[in-house]
């Protein structure tokens, strides 16, 4: 038998988005649910597990005020999506697949496996073609028998307009810091990373992915030795480039992740010259003592000239230029402002 | 769980159940196999949530050689598990399952564990009432499927077309599919029960169903909201419906005709699969078909620009009425010709524009086709 253990999907609900849990609740419970739901909001922000918390309180045998028991064995099967009268489709790959759309519109229009009703869940809606989006309209629009979509999208403006138009929108607020903070701790993740990881993103997955083979640590520790050579005006910030930074930059995400870090350094000794903020709110307080020398010493301008720099990086690597050359053009013009 | 059974009948109820088994699911657990042992015998099932096939192996039989020590359920992924049972060594296996779903199969020498699932997670699938059956006997199913389920549709456009629309009432079964551009309807006359019933089983479902019926089987069906169910022999058969209105087609079948054509079914199909030769070769898959009454004749005529041209006159058993020009896609006159067998028919139009229709001169109402011709000027 299974052992009684509190439902992970409405944990992770309850704890990302304790409100919409409520509302939902309080829908279900006056039995005023629509057909169809578009839920917006960035990736990590509890939209799949609000969308499966709320199925589940539609299938769930003893729901108590609208909310699902999470026990049961219909409350289980939903978790761990092994009910066939869930249909749960996430894109494969970069997008959803026309074979997936074929077997949704399949799905659709037949009578439900085991009881009257059924669920679909449509994760990255904005992932769809536009023909894929439109074919599934009418079966959105106007379901035959007792249906609830949830289309799911972390890009609301990628979503073609009319699956919009016809779907009640939720929007998902981003996760409230103290909320993602439990939630890196209970995944071993040290305090002192969580202002900057914050600062990147909402996302516990791509957090996870991180952390791989120690692959953050490592970068973060790279950036801050780079801003310490800098702020020792020596060129080994020049040549750090390539013995340090480029031998973790394997992927685009992690060019993206180098440059976001980059940002958020001189972000840091922004905060300490003009926002007074407090050493615990910094981003990197492993180098508290450098940040704090550099924003005492250097003069405004330059200092706004070095975070224009760091900020035109994003658009130079979105035009293709080598990352190695562009982040040595960036550490030698930086070096140029602080001289 | 702890039985231990015959190999070959075991083998023979995991074929049944494979049936309905596909690598392509929607749910993972559904690539298995659930078996549970109770009092009277184990039951298996395999389903791809579209269908699901149980067949029992009943204690009682002593040719099953069953015997269940304990009784449980698990369920097994079937790729492996139907491979292990047919190369087990003896005639004899035994299968126990542990607490922690580790599943041990024995027989001879050879002793197999594999990792079991849990059988809770497995669909539930309906329990439907035994008040809504009708009993049929299965040839004459299998037949209606077989002169039904040619005409579902294949496009994806309209989901509801592709199965066929069942209609029961007043002791009279109707079975209708149409893909728009053809259309087969059969019925026939039942007893046993007097209640109305109007439901779509998607024509997927009805091939398989129809490929386990065996001869001389008697078919009991009953209907549930959400399934149709049906039960021969020790096996039971679930389908899901298509949901939705179909459409109504009973004004589609025209009344009366202009001119009819009386033949035999295998000849017409004979000369039409010559003159298909052609059309298939060409851009317009058409073929034209002229009738004369008054010479009592009619020809088939193929004009494709881009291949060639084919002619063939036949001399029907009659022909009446008014002389007649009509074009045709002929791959569903071939499909509605096949149906048939060898019977004499009765093809009857009304313009070279209209849907004309083709049905035994014998019992003529029972089973009926439609084909709407092409425009070809």
């Amino acid at each position: 038998m299974p052992k009684l253990v509190a439902n992970p999907v409405i944990h992770d609900a309850d704890a990302k988005q304790p409100q919409l849990v409520d509302h939902f609740a309080h829908v279900i419970s006056n039995h005023d649910l629509t057909h169809a739901y578009l839920f917006s909001g960035e990736p990590g922000a509890g939209k799949l597990a609000v969308a499966l918390q709320v199925t589940m309180a539609l299938f769930c045998v003893n729901p108590h005020a609208g909310k699902p028991c999470g026990q049961c064995n219909e409350c289980v099967r939903i978790a761990n999506r092994q009910h066939p009268d869930v249909v749960i489709v996430e894109p494969d790959g970069a997008s959803i697949k026309i074979d997936q759309v074929r077997m949704l519109k399949a799905e659709f229009s037949k009578s439900a496996v085991e009881g009257n009703q059924k669920a679909f869940i449509i994760d990255g809606a904005d992932l769809m073609t536009t023909e894929a989006a439109n074919s599934l309209l009418k079966f959105i629009e106007e379901p035959v028998g007792n249906v609830v979509s949830f289309l799911l999208t972390s890009n609301k403006t990628q979503v073609l307009p009319t699956i919009v138009s016809r779907t009640q929108l939720v929007e998902f607020p981003a996760l409230a810091p103290a909320i993602f903070a439990k939630e890196l701790a209970a995944n071993g993740i040290e305090q002192s990373y969580f202002n900057l990881i914050m600062k990147m993103t909402n996302n516990i997955d791509t957090v996870k992915e991180w952390f791989e083979n120690d692959w953050f640590v490592k970068l973060q520790t790279a950036v801050s030795q780079w801003f310490i050579e800098l702020n020792k005006r020596t060129p080994i910030a020049f040549t750090m480039v390539q013995t340090d930074i480029m031998p973790l930059v394997n992927n685009q995400a992690a060019k993206r992740v180098v440059l976001d870090m980059l940002i958020e350094v001189w972000r840091d000794v922004l905060d300490v010259k003009f926002n007074a903020v407090d050493d615990h709110e910094l981003n990197f307080p492993q180098i508290t003592n450098q940040i704090h020398q550099i924003a005492f010493q250097i003069p405004k301008l330059k200092l706004l000239n070095i975070i224009e720099l760091m900020l035109k990086n994003n658009s130079d690597l979105a035009a293709n230029i080598n990352f190695q050359s562009l982040l040595e053009a960036s550490t030698l013009m930086a070096l140029d402002e602080l001289e | 769980m702890k039985f231990s059974i015959k190999r070959s009948a075991f083998i023979q109820s995991l074929n049944t159940v494979s049936r309905a088994i596909s690598s392509k699911t929607t749910i993972p657990i559904l690539t298995g196999i659930k078996i549970t042992a109770d009092s009277e015998g184990l039951i298996l099932t395999g389903s791809n949530a579209d269908i699901s096939i149980e067949t029992q192996i009943k204690i009682d039989d002593a040719k099953n050689e069953l015997v269940i020590e304990e009784e449980g359920s698990v369920v097994l992924t079937a790729g492996f598990f139907v491979s292990i049972v047919r190369k087990l060594p003896d005639e004899k296996m035994d299968l126990s399952v542990s607490n922690d779903l580790q599943t041990t199969i024995k027989s001879g020498q050879s002793e197999f564990t594999i990792n079991g699932l849990n059988a809770s997670n497995y669909p539930h699938l309906p329990e439907i009432d035994t008040d809504d059956s009708v009993t049929f006997s299965g040839d004459i199913f299998k037949e209606i499927i077989g002169q039904t389920v040619i005409a579902v549709s294949t496009q994806e456009s309209r989901p509801i077309l592709t199965g066929v629309h069942f209609e029961l009432s007043a002791g009279k079964l109707l079975a209708v599919a149409t893909d728009s551009h053809r259309l087969s309807q059969r019925s026939i006359n039942f007893s046993g029960s007097d209640r109305d019933y109007n439901f779509i089983i998607p024509g997927k479902s009805l091939n398989e169903l129809s490929r386990m019926i065996e001869e001389h089987q008697d078919l009991e069906m009953r209907i549930a909201e959400n399934q149709v169910l049906f039960i021969f022999g020790d096996t039971f058969f679930y389908s899901r419906l298509l949901e939705g209105n179909y459409p109504d087609t009973s004004r589609l079948i025209p009344e009366e005709s202009t001119t009819q054509v009386q033949l035999e079914a295998p000849t017409l199909l004979a000369s039409i699969e010559r003159a298909s030769l052609l059309s298939h070769a060409s851009r317009n898959n058409v073929v034209k078909l002229t009738i004369t009454p008054s010479d009592g004749r009619i020809e088939i005529t193929g004009d494709s620009p881009d291949v060639g041209t084919v002619e063939e006159e036949l001399e029907p058993e009659s022909v009446t009425g008014d002389e007649l020009e009509i074009s045709f896609n002929p791959d569903y006159v071939k499909d509605a010709l096949h149906s048939f067998g060898k019977t004499m028919i009765e093809i009857s139009f009304s313009s070279a524009l209209r849907p004309f229709t083709l049905k035994p001169t014998e019992d003529g109402d029972s089973f009926i086709q439609l084909v709407t011709p092409v425009r070809t000027f």
